[in-house]
């Protein structure tokens, strides 16, 4: 338009038409009059827009050319939830509503949805899934799933270790039989259960007969080697609910649970013949073994008492002094506590 | 209604590895959803509006039944459900499901689903269009809890949302 009528004024004015001089020219006038107004509105159009963006405080006026204009109240309605939205991120609330919909609005709700997930993910992380992994967001996720990672591999070599000291707390190492501090742990609790319940709990102490003579003569290699078969012996003669512990030395005990003496002369006697059978062979030499077993019985009351390790220090010596009998009359049998 | 002739069960998908040894299990997303819109169209000419919606939210109820039955009918830890099902949804295409708010007590929760199957990528609508997933994810939830759900999309593509977020709410007795 602005064009065309500086065009026109140039081919009048060549034609020496000043009519239509003048009359263009008037006509160009009132047109820069207007756009001067359009420019103005423009420009104040543009710095309502940025106040509502940048000021601290959303304005609260607006000029009133623009005010009427519903395509501009929408938009600053819009910046107006955005600035909240965006605002309340900021101070990591993660549940601000945000109505704006297209490309800004659904970015933005994608954004949040992230970190709501991130969130989630993160408290199940705390109760343990170290599968969570984080699939968005660059960088963050990469360093994030590190950390995941070496929290598991941290978690994972803590849970080896604990096992690894709870064995080592619990487990004799040459045979793989509970230890003499295990075995009062368990028999402190089935001493109880005995004494509630008003039942049997039976020992069986088992010593390896002239063990002493094995080491001189063999080894200690061959001696270890014994112990280990006397173990195995010992264990497959047992049940799956009776405790196996190696109590010291050559001495084993056996804490046979709901299990009166009577019974638990008749497996001792059984482990005794097991051990005997056959001689163990150690480097293909035949070594003849034998054991002394004493049984001893532990009879609960009924009574609320809570057995202590006295308690059952006096069972584990009533087992000793009839091993000792087994020893004084022969060894290679069982004697039981009257 | 007479005897029926369109009972839906697993078995109707076939076997596909049978039927189809070149050109394998997947198919483009364009024909799936040409299907599903066609449907909509002629469904909401015959039957109108409303009930084109309540065909298709009980459709995908039916869907997710007989698909949580198939694939996590066996899962009873919660966490192990939702990993299984983002996998599982993943590998099919389905979508990227993540979990904004869980709350399993109350029976309250926020997914949403980004690349969905659906609807993302489709041209912006002044309405949301995941009515079958809503179906979908209320069976979903249903066949875990035991319990009712309602489910509603919040948030969607056509909407100009980018992701699909649905509410899921248990009804209370």
């Amino acid at each position: 338009m602005f064009e065309q009528l500086l065009q026109d004024i140039y081919d009048a004015a060549e034609r020496e038409d000043l009519l239509t001089v003048r009359e263009k020219s008037k006509k160009l006038s009132n047109y820069n009059a207007d756009h001067s107004e359009n420019a103005d509105l423009a420009f104040e159009t543009i710095s309502a827009i940025r106040a509502a963006l940048n000021n601290p405080n959303f304005p609260s006026d607006f000029p009133k050319q623009l005010v009427g204009n519903e395509e501009f109240k929408k938009l600053i309605l819009d910046i107006n939830s955005i600035r909240s939205f965006v605002f309340g991120l900021s101070k990591g609330e993660l549940s601000h509503p945000l109505k704006l919909k297209g490309f800004l609005g659904g970015a933005l709700k994608t954004l949040q949805a992230n970190l709501n997930h991130l969130s989630w993910q993160t408290k199940m992380i705390d109760k343990g899934d170290f599968t969570q992994r984080v699939d968005f967001m660059g960088e963050f996720a990469d360093s994030f799933n590190d950390m995941v990672h070496q929290l598991e591999s941290a978690r994972k070599e803590l849970s080896d270790s604990q096992e690894k000291y709870r064995t080592l707390a619990t487990i004799d190492p040459l045979t793989g039989l509970y230890n003499r501090r295990y075995f009062f742990e368990v028999a402190l609790k089935e001493f109880s259960r005995s004494e509630r319940a008003s039942r049997s709990t039976s020992l069986i102490l088992l010593d390896i007969d002239f063990f002493k003579k094995t080491n001189d003569t063999y080894g200690h290699a061959a001696g270890d080697h014994v112990l280990k078969e006397v173990s195995t012996r010992l264990l497959n003669s047992l049940r799956l609910s009776d405790i196996t512990c190696r109590f010291g030395g050559e001495e084993f005990i056996a804490l046979l649970p709901e299990t009166n003496a009577e019974h638990a002369e008749k497996i001792a006697d059984r482990i005794r013949l097991n051990i005997m059978k056959e001689p163990i062979f150690y480097n293909n030499i035949p070594i003849n073994t034998t054991a002394s077993l004493g049984v001893s019985e532990f009879h609960g009351t009924g009574s609320e008492h809570v057995p202590e390790e006295a308690d059952i220090g006096k069972t584990i010596n009533d087992a000793d002094l009839a091993l000792y009998k087994a020893k004084e009359t022969g060894r290679n049998k069982v004697v039981v506590t009257i | 209604m007479s005897k029926r002739k369109y009972v839906f069960s697993w078995e109707l998908l076939g076997d596909i590895a049978l039927g189809r040894p070149n050109l394998g299990p997947t198919t483009r997303v364009e024909v799936y959803r040409l299907m599903q819109f066609v449907f909509r169209d002629v469904l909401e000419q015959k039957f109108g509006t409303e009930k084109t919606d309540e065909i298709f939210y009980e459709a995908g109820k039916l869907a997710g039944f007989h698909f949580y039955k198939q694939m996590f009918g066996q899962i009873i830890d919660f966490e192990e459900f939702v990993r299984s099902l983002q996998k599982t949804l993943k590998f099919l295409g389905i979508g990227i499901l993540r979990v904004e708010k869980a709350d399993l007590a109350e029976g309250s929760f926020v997914l949403t689903v980004s690349e969905d199957l659906d609807c993302s990528g489709l041209p912006e609508l002044d309405y949301e269009v995941c009515i079958y997933d809503e179906g979908f994810v209320a069976a979903l939830m249903e066949s875990f809890t035991g319990k009712k759900f309602k489910v509603k999309e919040v948030d969607c593509w056509c909407t100009g949302d980018r992701t699909c977020r649905f509410t899921a709410e248990m009804i209370k007795d």
